[in-house]
């Protein structure tokens, strides 16, 4: 049976073989302090030369780890004065739970009429910011930092939150040289080390003997003790001490690129996260290590599964909403609405419940978790197969192996036949499987009754559609008028009214004219402007003078007038990361042109149709004429939400070319 | 029936006449209009006990009517080391006016208030963390601070933020008048509805019925349409220092001697090395010219406000020893410099920003300024720098605290003196451009552009750019040329001039339009205004124009020798009160052609009438930039 354990345990671990350490706090080789460029980046203005973590593992009347950390900073110019100062937050979670903070050492090197100067930061120059309850910062800057100086500096942490290990980044906004990342961890507990990033690591694990003395009382259920029940018992154990290691050597700076989801995705690091621990004469503890621990974890917590089980806060009111519906999607619609109209989100992300759904239905709002567990436990009091969905939002990044922290959202799925609808209550916008943008982030996982989980797909399937319809009507002095109608779909709808819904309409008005290139607007009227189940419709007039050119008897017109795409999106020259359309579209823009009287067609342009490769976007410019009038067809297609890397150039020259396309003329002359 | 239908409607008219303003189902509609919220009511009392005790009592009441009105809402009390919260609560109230949530003081969240841009302070402000459910809502916050600092008083803003009207809102002084006196000063007062009472011991306005104003571009600053009152004790205290000072004559004396004086000891090491940089230079503003770049080489800004650190400037040698500091710190290090090579200088004291913020002449108060720069005298005047930069030239203040009054501090006294201006001559962008373009459209120049006054505020960063920064800056500025790439680019900044020049050598293909047998050119391919002002249906503000500007472009172009010009722009030439332009295109030959163009803005305020007019003015130049010559290919 079981023991009792550990009262105290002294851990002793055998000093580690040190081998002459490439980098070693103080030692700065005069290349260093002498260098005035980065070698690989001549444009540079700071770089780290080196940084080093490593966590080790103790026993102070609970598992903490010791996290060590030491980097070293070259500054080359003035604007990398930034990288002089640091900021290291400090958990604090009530009495005795703190982390501490420690150890610290940080000075300024320089070199000065040929000699090298050292200069110390003082300890009463850190500043302990008092950020909130939950956070201290600890910040610090350099003295006599200038263009040259190389700014070394360590601390120490020891941290009672074993769960998760510190996130070590060995990439930056500036080049690092040499980046180091070592975890000790004894044979009792099993960390997953979730990688990520463009940039490969190396990594080496290494195995060496070491002691534990440990103390501990046998429980009196053990029949086996042969020493007397209830006395302490020291003992000493040898365990095996796995060392595991992550270098990365001459990492180039991260670079931030257009139509990128989150750039954080992209950066090199490492996030150690506890799977099991054993320790001797106890059972195995084990965390999540599949999709099915993940959820099974997540459900068993009491804010998150139990929540979902209680139904008696809210029955009286769904009852008779329920009873209104005839089918199980009238249903779930009914009751999406109900939760949308009675809750406000507070703007806090979880997937779990923060004061109970119960105080949340009553209070009407919430976070996420309370939100969409509401919703669940509804739509499943409802009847119908209604599940948690974890997900993680764009900006936290994308969970890619099996982790409770890197989920911090959650939506509702509803089983319907073969098809699963997604709902996320806490926009008021949000329709079923139109989900807002930050849900939007490559996949979520499924939590079932049974406890299994299933993968879903997050990023929307549906194309969104915008169609255009103008009607003009050209007059010889210059001036245009006629009626617009713009008609959005799904995530295009959304966005428009996520965008626009609290703006006054004058105040819309005066920037629908300065988009459309200072058109003046009249009887403006908006559709559905807040039913997310229809497409949002406009339609108005407008009239603009000056809308063409018209030298001697000719008239140069471009028939797109301000519906035209000028801009080419992609303008930097290579690309490293997928590009991010969020979700498939369409926009169709039909036009149809009353030419000015008096005038002939001399030259217009030719149709034509520009294809991206595979399929994943097409282009076409389709026009006619017909005596005074011309009609215009223009739709462009992209297919797929995210692109890969490799489709750049063709995505590059697509849009040069469609651009260039919707630049052309009609000539016109006098008759 | 109808004796009933009277009985409910004398009920209704006996529930508005109580003024129960937690209730937001009755609101007069000339403060909805253009609103977002309303302040019910807004008291603010100011006991000013002794010279060394203020107490602040704030009540606000918001009703916010929608989503956009959440930002109006007052839930925050700042507070730091100096200034204690006695008591803070908070109401929530259902359109009704039912309670529907109440906040104690130990309900509010206690968060660090420092910014970004500082290192530390010790700035914290408490909030009432509330997430609206339903509009229109109510939310009435109260609270109580006191503190021994009496330098800078609470000033009375009635109405806080655009898009938000005021019912009620108060301000009430009461002090101690045996021993100080209240100096104020009111603004934008005209116009409203207004109660004044003022007898020693005591000053109260009470203003109503303020309507929303709406932002508009070209307007004057919220800050200059806002009534405000501020105050200003003759005797005050300030963590251990105590003054008197009736104008800024006083202040000024009372800041240098306390505040500044002394504390300007460095290093003996530093002594050296800047007595022997100065040694072969006699002339003053030669030798202040080698010192400001001594500490632009040498210090950087870091932002610490602590306590008396909060208008105090650290001491010189503190500067000295770790080579960084705030305004105050960088500025009082420079003028200890100055001193130890003979070189007078004075420690003024500015609001800074893009917006000219004047301190007033007849009112003296520290709370007018947010930044510290140094004047030194020269023959007609003073030469201005700001220390915080370690890039800007000697005598150049750019349009961070140009043309404004400010508040030098001198030995003998305060004196308010006006910074440089750079005025619409002044601020001037020359582009010259060389580019021909072949028949597939292709764009290839040579450009070359001058910045003097401003514009080389906004380019001479242009120089620490990395390559492709520099692409992403062309790609921006010149948005009507799509597919650029820039083929060398090179810099000149002539820092005794003030005049930064960029070399770009570019190529961009398609940019003309090839279009069967014609080519489309916008010749305007460097300076192109796309801009026209927005439209107001019913512009309520007079139309301001910060700073005036001369843009000069001229453009030699080579046109492709199979095509002939089938149509060209005419000349245009516009005079207007905003300023002048002109544009004329010159046609050499049949394949060279001459662009030049000239745009004056002129800085100044008009009435709003003038807002179409002026907006008249850029649609035309915006129209005339994009005017475009049309080429035919000759038949062969």
């Amino acid at each position: 049976m079981k023991n009792i354990l550990l009262l105290t345990v002294l851990f002793a671990t055998v000093l580690n073989y040190t081998q002459a350490q490439r980098y070693d706090f103080g030692k700065i080789s005069d290349e260093e302090i002498k260098q005035v460029s980065h070698p690989t980046d001549p444009e540079a203005k700071a770089a780290v030369l080196y940084k080093k973590g490593t966590v080790q593992m103790q026993y102070n009347n609970g598992w903490e780890y010791v996290y060590e950390m030491e980097a070293r900073v070259k500054i080359y110019k003035q604007e990398g004065y930034d990288y002089a100062t640091v900021e290291v937050p400090i958990y604090r979670a009530g009495a005795g739970k703190n982390e501490i903070f420690s150890n610290f050492k940080a000075f300024t090197h320089n070199i000065e009429n040929g000699k090298t100067t050292k200069d110390r930061l003082r300890n009463s120059e850190i500043f302990d910011e008092d950020y909130n309850e939950f956070w201290d910062v600890k910040k610090f800057t350099f003295p006599n930092v200038k263009e040259g100086s190389v700014l070394e500096y360590t601390y120490k942490i020891i941290s009672p939150y074993i769960s998760s290990l510190p996130e070590f980044e060995f990439q930056d906004q500036i080049p690092v040289d040499y980046a180091e990342y070592t975890l000790k961890i004894p044979e009792y507990m099993n960390y997953e080390t979730h990688s990520k990033g463009f940039y490969p690591l190396s990594r080496t694990v290494n195995t060496e003997n070491s002691n534990l003395t440990y103390s501990y009382t046998p429980g009196q259920t053990d029949g086996t003790s042969v020493h007397g029940a209830h006395r302490t018992h020291y003992s000493t154990v040898s365990f095996t001490l796995y060392t595991t290691t992550f270098t990365a050597e001459n990492v180039p700076k991260l670079v931030e690129e257009e139509y990128v989801n989150n750039i954080g995705n992209y950066l090199s690091s490492i996030r150690p996260e506890l799977k099991s621990i054993q320790m001797p004469r106890s059972e195995m503890v084990v965390f999540s290590q599949t999709w099915n621990d993940v959820g099974r974890e997540v459900y068993e917590n009491k804010s998150f599964g139990k929540e979902l089980e209680s139904k008696n806060y809210f029955e009286k009111d769904l009852d008779p909403l329920i009873a209104q519906a005839t089918n199980n999607v009238e249903k779930a619609a009914l009751i999406f609405e109900y939760v949308k109209q009675h809750m406000t989100w507070n703007g806090n992300y979880n997937f779990y419940s923060h004061n109970g759904l119960k105080t949340a239905y009553k209070n009407r709002t919430g976070n996420v978790g309370d939100i969409n567990l509401m919703l669940t436990a509804m739509l499943r009091y409802g009847g119908l197969e209604a599940h948690p969905v974890l997900v993680s939002t764009k900006s936290n990044g994308i969970p890619l192996f099996p982790t409770r922290s890197g989920f911090n959202y959650v939506i509702s799925g509803v089983e319907l036949g073969d098809k699963i609808l997604l709902f996320d209550a806490t926009s008021s916008y949000s329709t079923p499987n139109i989900l807002p943008e930050r849900v939007m982030n490559w996949f979520g996982r499924m939590i079932k009754p049974d406890l299994t989980t299933q993968q879903i797909n997050l990023m929307s399937g549906i194309k969104s559609r915008r169609i255009v319809n103008l009607e003009v009507s050209m007059f010889e002095n210059g001036a245009i008028e006629g009626k617009m109608r713009n008609s959005l779909t799904d995530q295009l709808a959304l966005d428009h009214r996520s965008n626009y819904a609290g703006e006054a309409e004058s105040a819309y008005l005066e920037k629908l004219e300065k988009k459309h290139g200072g058109i003046l607007v009249s009887n403006y009227e908006i559709q559905n402007k807040k039913d997310p189940y229809k497409p949002v419709v406009e339609s108005f007039d407008f009239e603009k003078v000056n809308a063409f050119d018209k030298i001697g008897d000719k008239i140069y017109v471009n028939p797109l007038f301000f519906l035209a795409s000028t801009k080419n999106p992609f303008t930097t020259e290579t690309r490293e990361y997928p590009i991010d359309f969020r979700y498939p579209s369409s926009t169709t823009i039909m036009i149809n042109l009353a030419l000015p009287e008096g005038y002939t067609i001399e030259s217009i342009p030719e149709s034509e149709v520009f294809q991206l490769p595979d399929q994943v976007g097409q282009f076409q410019f389709m026009i006619s004429e017909n005596e005074s009038k011309i009609q215009l067809r223009i739709s462009s297609d992209i297919n797929t939400s995210i692109m890969p890397a490799t489709y750049y150039g063709a995505l590059q020259e697509y849009f040069g070319a469609l651009i260039n396309k919707q630049a052309e003329q009609i000539v016109l002359s006098k008759t | 029936m109808r004796l009933l239908f009277l009985l409910l409607i004398s009920l209704a008219f006996s529930a508005t006449s109580q003024k129960d303003l937690t209730q937001s189902l009755l609101l007069p509609a000339k403060l909805t209009e253009n609103a977002d919220a309303i302040v019910r009511t807004h008291d603010l009392e100011v006991n000013l006990l002794s010279k060394r005790e203020v107490q602040v009592y704030r009540k606000v009441m918001i009703t916010v009517l929608n989503k956009a009105g959440n930002k109006h809402v007052w839930d925050f009390i700042y507070y730091d080391n100096s200034i204690k919260v006695k008591k803070a609560e908070a109401y929530i109230y259902d359109a009704f006016g039912k309670e529907i949530k109440k906040f104690k003081k130990k309900d509010f969240k206690d968060r660090s208030a420092v910014d970004g841009g500082t290192l530390y302070s010790d700035s914290r402000y408490l909030y009432a963390d509330y997430t609206p459910v339903s509009y229109p809502y109510t939310f009435e916050i109260s609270y109580e601070t006191s503190s021994e600092n009496t330098l800078s008083l609470p000033f009375m803003l009635f109405v806080n933020s655009y898009n938000l009207s005021v019912e009620k809102s108060s301000l009430k002084v009461h002090y101690n008048s045996t021993e100080l006196k209240l100096n104020h000063k009111g603004k934008n007062l005209e116009g409203y509805q207004i109660e004044k009472t003022e007898f020693p011991g005591t000053l109260a306005y009470t203003v109503k019925d303020i309507s929303a104003l709406v932002n508009e571009d070209f307007s004057p600053t919220f800050m200059e349409m806002a009534p405000q009152v501020h105050l200003a004790p003759t005797a005050f205290y300030y963590e251990g220092v105590s003054g008197e000072a009736a104008n800024w004559n006083e202040l000024g004396k009372w800041f240098y001697d306390n505040l500044i004086s002394g504390r300007d000891k460095v290093s003996n090491q530093t002594l050296a090395e800047v007595q022997a940089l100065v040694a072969q230079v006699d002339d003053k503003l030669e030798r202040a010219k080698l010192i400001y770049e001594y500490v632009q080489q040498n210090t950087r800004y870091i932002s610490v406000q602590v306590g008396i650190g909060g208008v105090q400037p650290i001491e010189a040698y503190e500067v000295d020893k770790v080579k960084y500091g705030d305004c105050k710190g960088l500025t009082n290090y420079t003028k200890s410099l100055l001193d130890a090579v003979g070189v007078p200088s004075y420690y003024a004291h500015v609001e800074a920003g893009n917006v000219q913020v004047d301190f007033e002449e007849d009112f003296a108060s520290i709370a007018q300024g947010n930044h510290v720069i140094l004047a030194i005298p020269n023959e007609t005047g003073y030469t201005w720098i700001d220390c915080t930069s370690q890039v800007h030239p000697f005598g150049f203040i750019g349009d961070f605290t140009d043309n404004r009054n400010v508040l030098i501090m001198k030995p003998e006294g305060g004196e308010i003196v006006k910074t440089t201006a750079y005025t619409n001559h002044d601020n001037f962008r020359k582009t010259n451009a060389d580019y021909s373009i072949d028949e597939s459209g292709t764009l290839k120049a040579k450009v070359e552009i001058t910045n003097q006054g401003i514009p080389y505020d906004q380019r001479f960063v242009l120089e620490k750019l990395t390559k492709e920064e520099l692409h992403q800056f062309y790609v921006k500025i010149w948005p009507n040329i799509n597919n650029l790439s820039l083929l060398n680019t090179s810099f000149e900044n002539n820092k005794e001039q003030i005049r930064f020049e960029e070399m770009v050598e570019l190529e961009a293909r398609n940019y003309a339009a090839v279009n069967g047998n014609r080519l489309f050119l916008s010749v305007n391919a460097f300076n192109n205004s796309n801009f026209v002002p927005s439209r107001y249906r019913n512009r309520k503000s007079s139309v301001k124009l910060l700073r005036g500007f001369l843009f000069e472009d001229e453009y030699t172009v080579s046109l492709p020798q199979n095509y002939q010009i089938e149509a060209f722009p005419d000349n245009v030439s516009i005079d207007t009160k905003f300023g002048t332009y002109t544009m004329e295109l010159l046609a050499n030959d049949d394949h060279t052609i001459t662009y030049s163009r000239k745009l004056l803005i002129k800085e100044g305020e008009y009435p709003k009438e003038d807002y179409e007019a002026f907006r008249d003015f850029f649609r035309d130049i915006s129209n005339s930039d994009n005017a475009k010559i049309v080429l035919n290919k000759k038949e062969s």
